[in-house]
Order: structure tokens, then C-alpha cells, then sequence
């Protein structure tokens, strides 16, 4: 276990060694003796932004209420209140909705850390689900990239894993403290027994 | 004539309201078992689902009764 962990980042770790009781399996494919070392999500501020959005459209409904109030009286009026209604507890629906899609898009993208290996865990859509792993001995360069004013204040960014003999490169987006994050799988990959290093 | 109008006014208020109930539940469905099937975190998930399938049931009942009161 490196000992600098990045402070936001909530370490899982469990000592097979000394605590031998049932796993708590995070991701499919987990061995036994793997210690889980990190497990990340966006950060909260990305979370926050897209609430903040829902929030928006949330006020909006009262917006466009009192501003119907106030410009089209009329439409307060029988038959057509009830279809305002009916319009208005639909949009009540979808933003419900909305609420939901937004927290299992954030909760299920997560990236785990393991003493053996990365696993990327990807929600894009609803029905678009996907498991990547890499192996910690494949890793040939990390990359943490912070950009821009909030990102730096806030202390979060992009850590890019490059892998061996790929172009494609491993991506963890928005994850708070992106240096230590990078600095750990580093020092995860220097843990690794030297015939193990390179062999990707 | 005006009834027929008026009907015709009440049935597209109708269909546009069971297409757009039948979109809401298509995009419920999915999104609860997403979150069913890849979440490891058993109580939470149990906590969201129950919230969400109560707050959606009584704003369909809601929407129903609304939907009942409109009469052209």
C-alpha cells in the first residue's frame, strides 16, 4: 500500500492477509488476494454542474407558470387549466427521470485502483455498459492533466494511462487529485516484481 | 360539428398523453435496471428504486386524474 493517498479519494483497501472473511467483490473478475487501492469517481463538481442543470430546469416549471399567469391568463381557465396541468405533472415526470439517469450516470462510472491492475468501469448511456482493465505491468506512462481555472482550483482533471503497444490510450476523466492518483499507480507499478515490469 | 371537434381535441390530448406516459416508463425501465443490474451497492439501490417507483406512481395517478377532468 503507497502511503500517499489522495485525501478525497476513498481508500477500500482490505488485508487479505490479516482479515480472511468473505470479499466484498467490487467489479467482475476480482481475485481473492487482489487489494482494491483506490476506487474513483468523477468529481463532485462535475456531479454538482449537472444538478445545478436539473435545478434550472426544475425552476423553469415555475417560471414558465407564473410568467403564463401573469402574460396568458386565459389559460387558467376551464378546459385548458387542466391540460396546463397534465403538461405540467408530465415535466414533473421526466425531471424525475432525469434526477435518476444523472445520479446511476455518475455512480456507475467509477475506476478502480488494484495492487494487480485498472479497471475502468464506463456508463456512457443506459444500455451502454463497459469493463476495461489493464494490467499494471502494461503501463508504460501516466499522465495526470489539469486544465483550465476550475480544474486547477478544485484540483481535478484527466489521468492518462499508456498502455504497451497501443494507441489508444486509458482514461480517467474528471477525478479529483489527478497528480496523486498518478503518483500512486506509479508507485503501484514500482511495487511490481521486476520480471513482471514491461511484459505487456 | 363543435362536438366532433371537441372530441377529436380530447382524443389527441389522449394518444399524446399515453405516448408520452409510455416514453416515460420505456426511459424508467431502463434507467432501474441499469442501476439494478451493475450496482454492487444492494441497499442503496433498493432505497432509490422504492423512492423513485413511489414518486413516479403517484405522479402517473396524478396525471390519470387530471387527464380525466379534461372536457372540451
Amino acid at each position: 500500500m503507497p502511503e500517499t493517498i489522495p485525501s478525497t479519494i476513498q481508500p477500500v483497501s482490505t488485508a487479505p492477509e490479516t482479515k480472511p472473511k468473505k470479499l466484498l467483490l467490487l467489479f467482475p473478475g476480482q481475485q481473492e488476494d487482489e487489494r482494491i487501492c483506490l476506487v474513483i469517481r468523477q468529481h463532485w463538481f462535475i456531479f454538482l454542474s449537472k444538478i445545478l442543470t436539473w435545478v434550472v430546469f426544475f425552476a423553469l416549471l415555475f417560471v414558465v407558470h407564473f410568467g403564463l399567469k401573469y402574460f396568458v391568463p386565459d389559460i387558467f381557465e376551464e378546459p385548458y387549466i387542466n391540460v396546463l396541468n397534465v403538461v405540467e405533472t408530465f415535466y414533473l415526470m421526466f425531471l424525475l427521470a432525469s434526477l435518476l439517469i444523472i445520479w446511476i450516470l455518475y455512480y456507475l462510472n467509477v475506476q478502480i485502483v488494484t495492487n494487480e491492475r485498472v479497471v475502468d468501469i464506463t456508463q456512457k448511456r443506459l444500455m451502454h455498459h463497459t469493463i476495461s482493465e489493464l494490467h499494471l505491468n502494461r503501463i508504460q506512462d501516466v499522465t495526470a492533466d489539469v486544465r483550465g481555472f476550475i480544474q486547477t482550483f478544485l484540483d481535478f482533471g484527466n489521468v492518462y494511462l499508456q498502455t504497451a503497444g497501443e494507441t489508444e490510450r486509458f482514461v480517467f476523466e474528471n477525478v479529483a487529485n489527478p497528480t496523486k492518483v498518478s503518483k500512486l499507480i506509479l508507485d503501484l507499478y514500482d511495487q511490481l516484481p521486476p520480471e513482471e515490469k514491461g511484459n505487456g | 360539428m363543435l362536438s366532433v371537434d371537441s372530441n377529436l381535441i380530447t382524443q389527441a390530448i389522449t394518444i399524446l398523453f399515453y405516448v408520452a406516459l409510455a416514453a416515460f416508463i420505456l426511459i424508467s425501465t431502463m434507467a432501474l435496471y441499469s442501476l439494478i443490474r451493475f450496482s454492487r451497492a444492494r441497499m442503496m439501490v433498493t432505497t432509490i428504486t422504492t423512492t423513485y417507483l413511489v414518486l413516479s406512481v403517484a405522479l402517473i395517478i396524478i396525471a390519470f386524474i387530471q387527464l380525466n377532468q379534461i372536457k372540451f
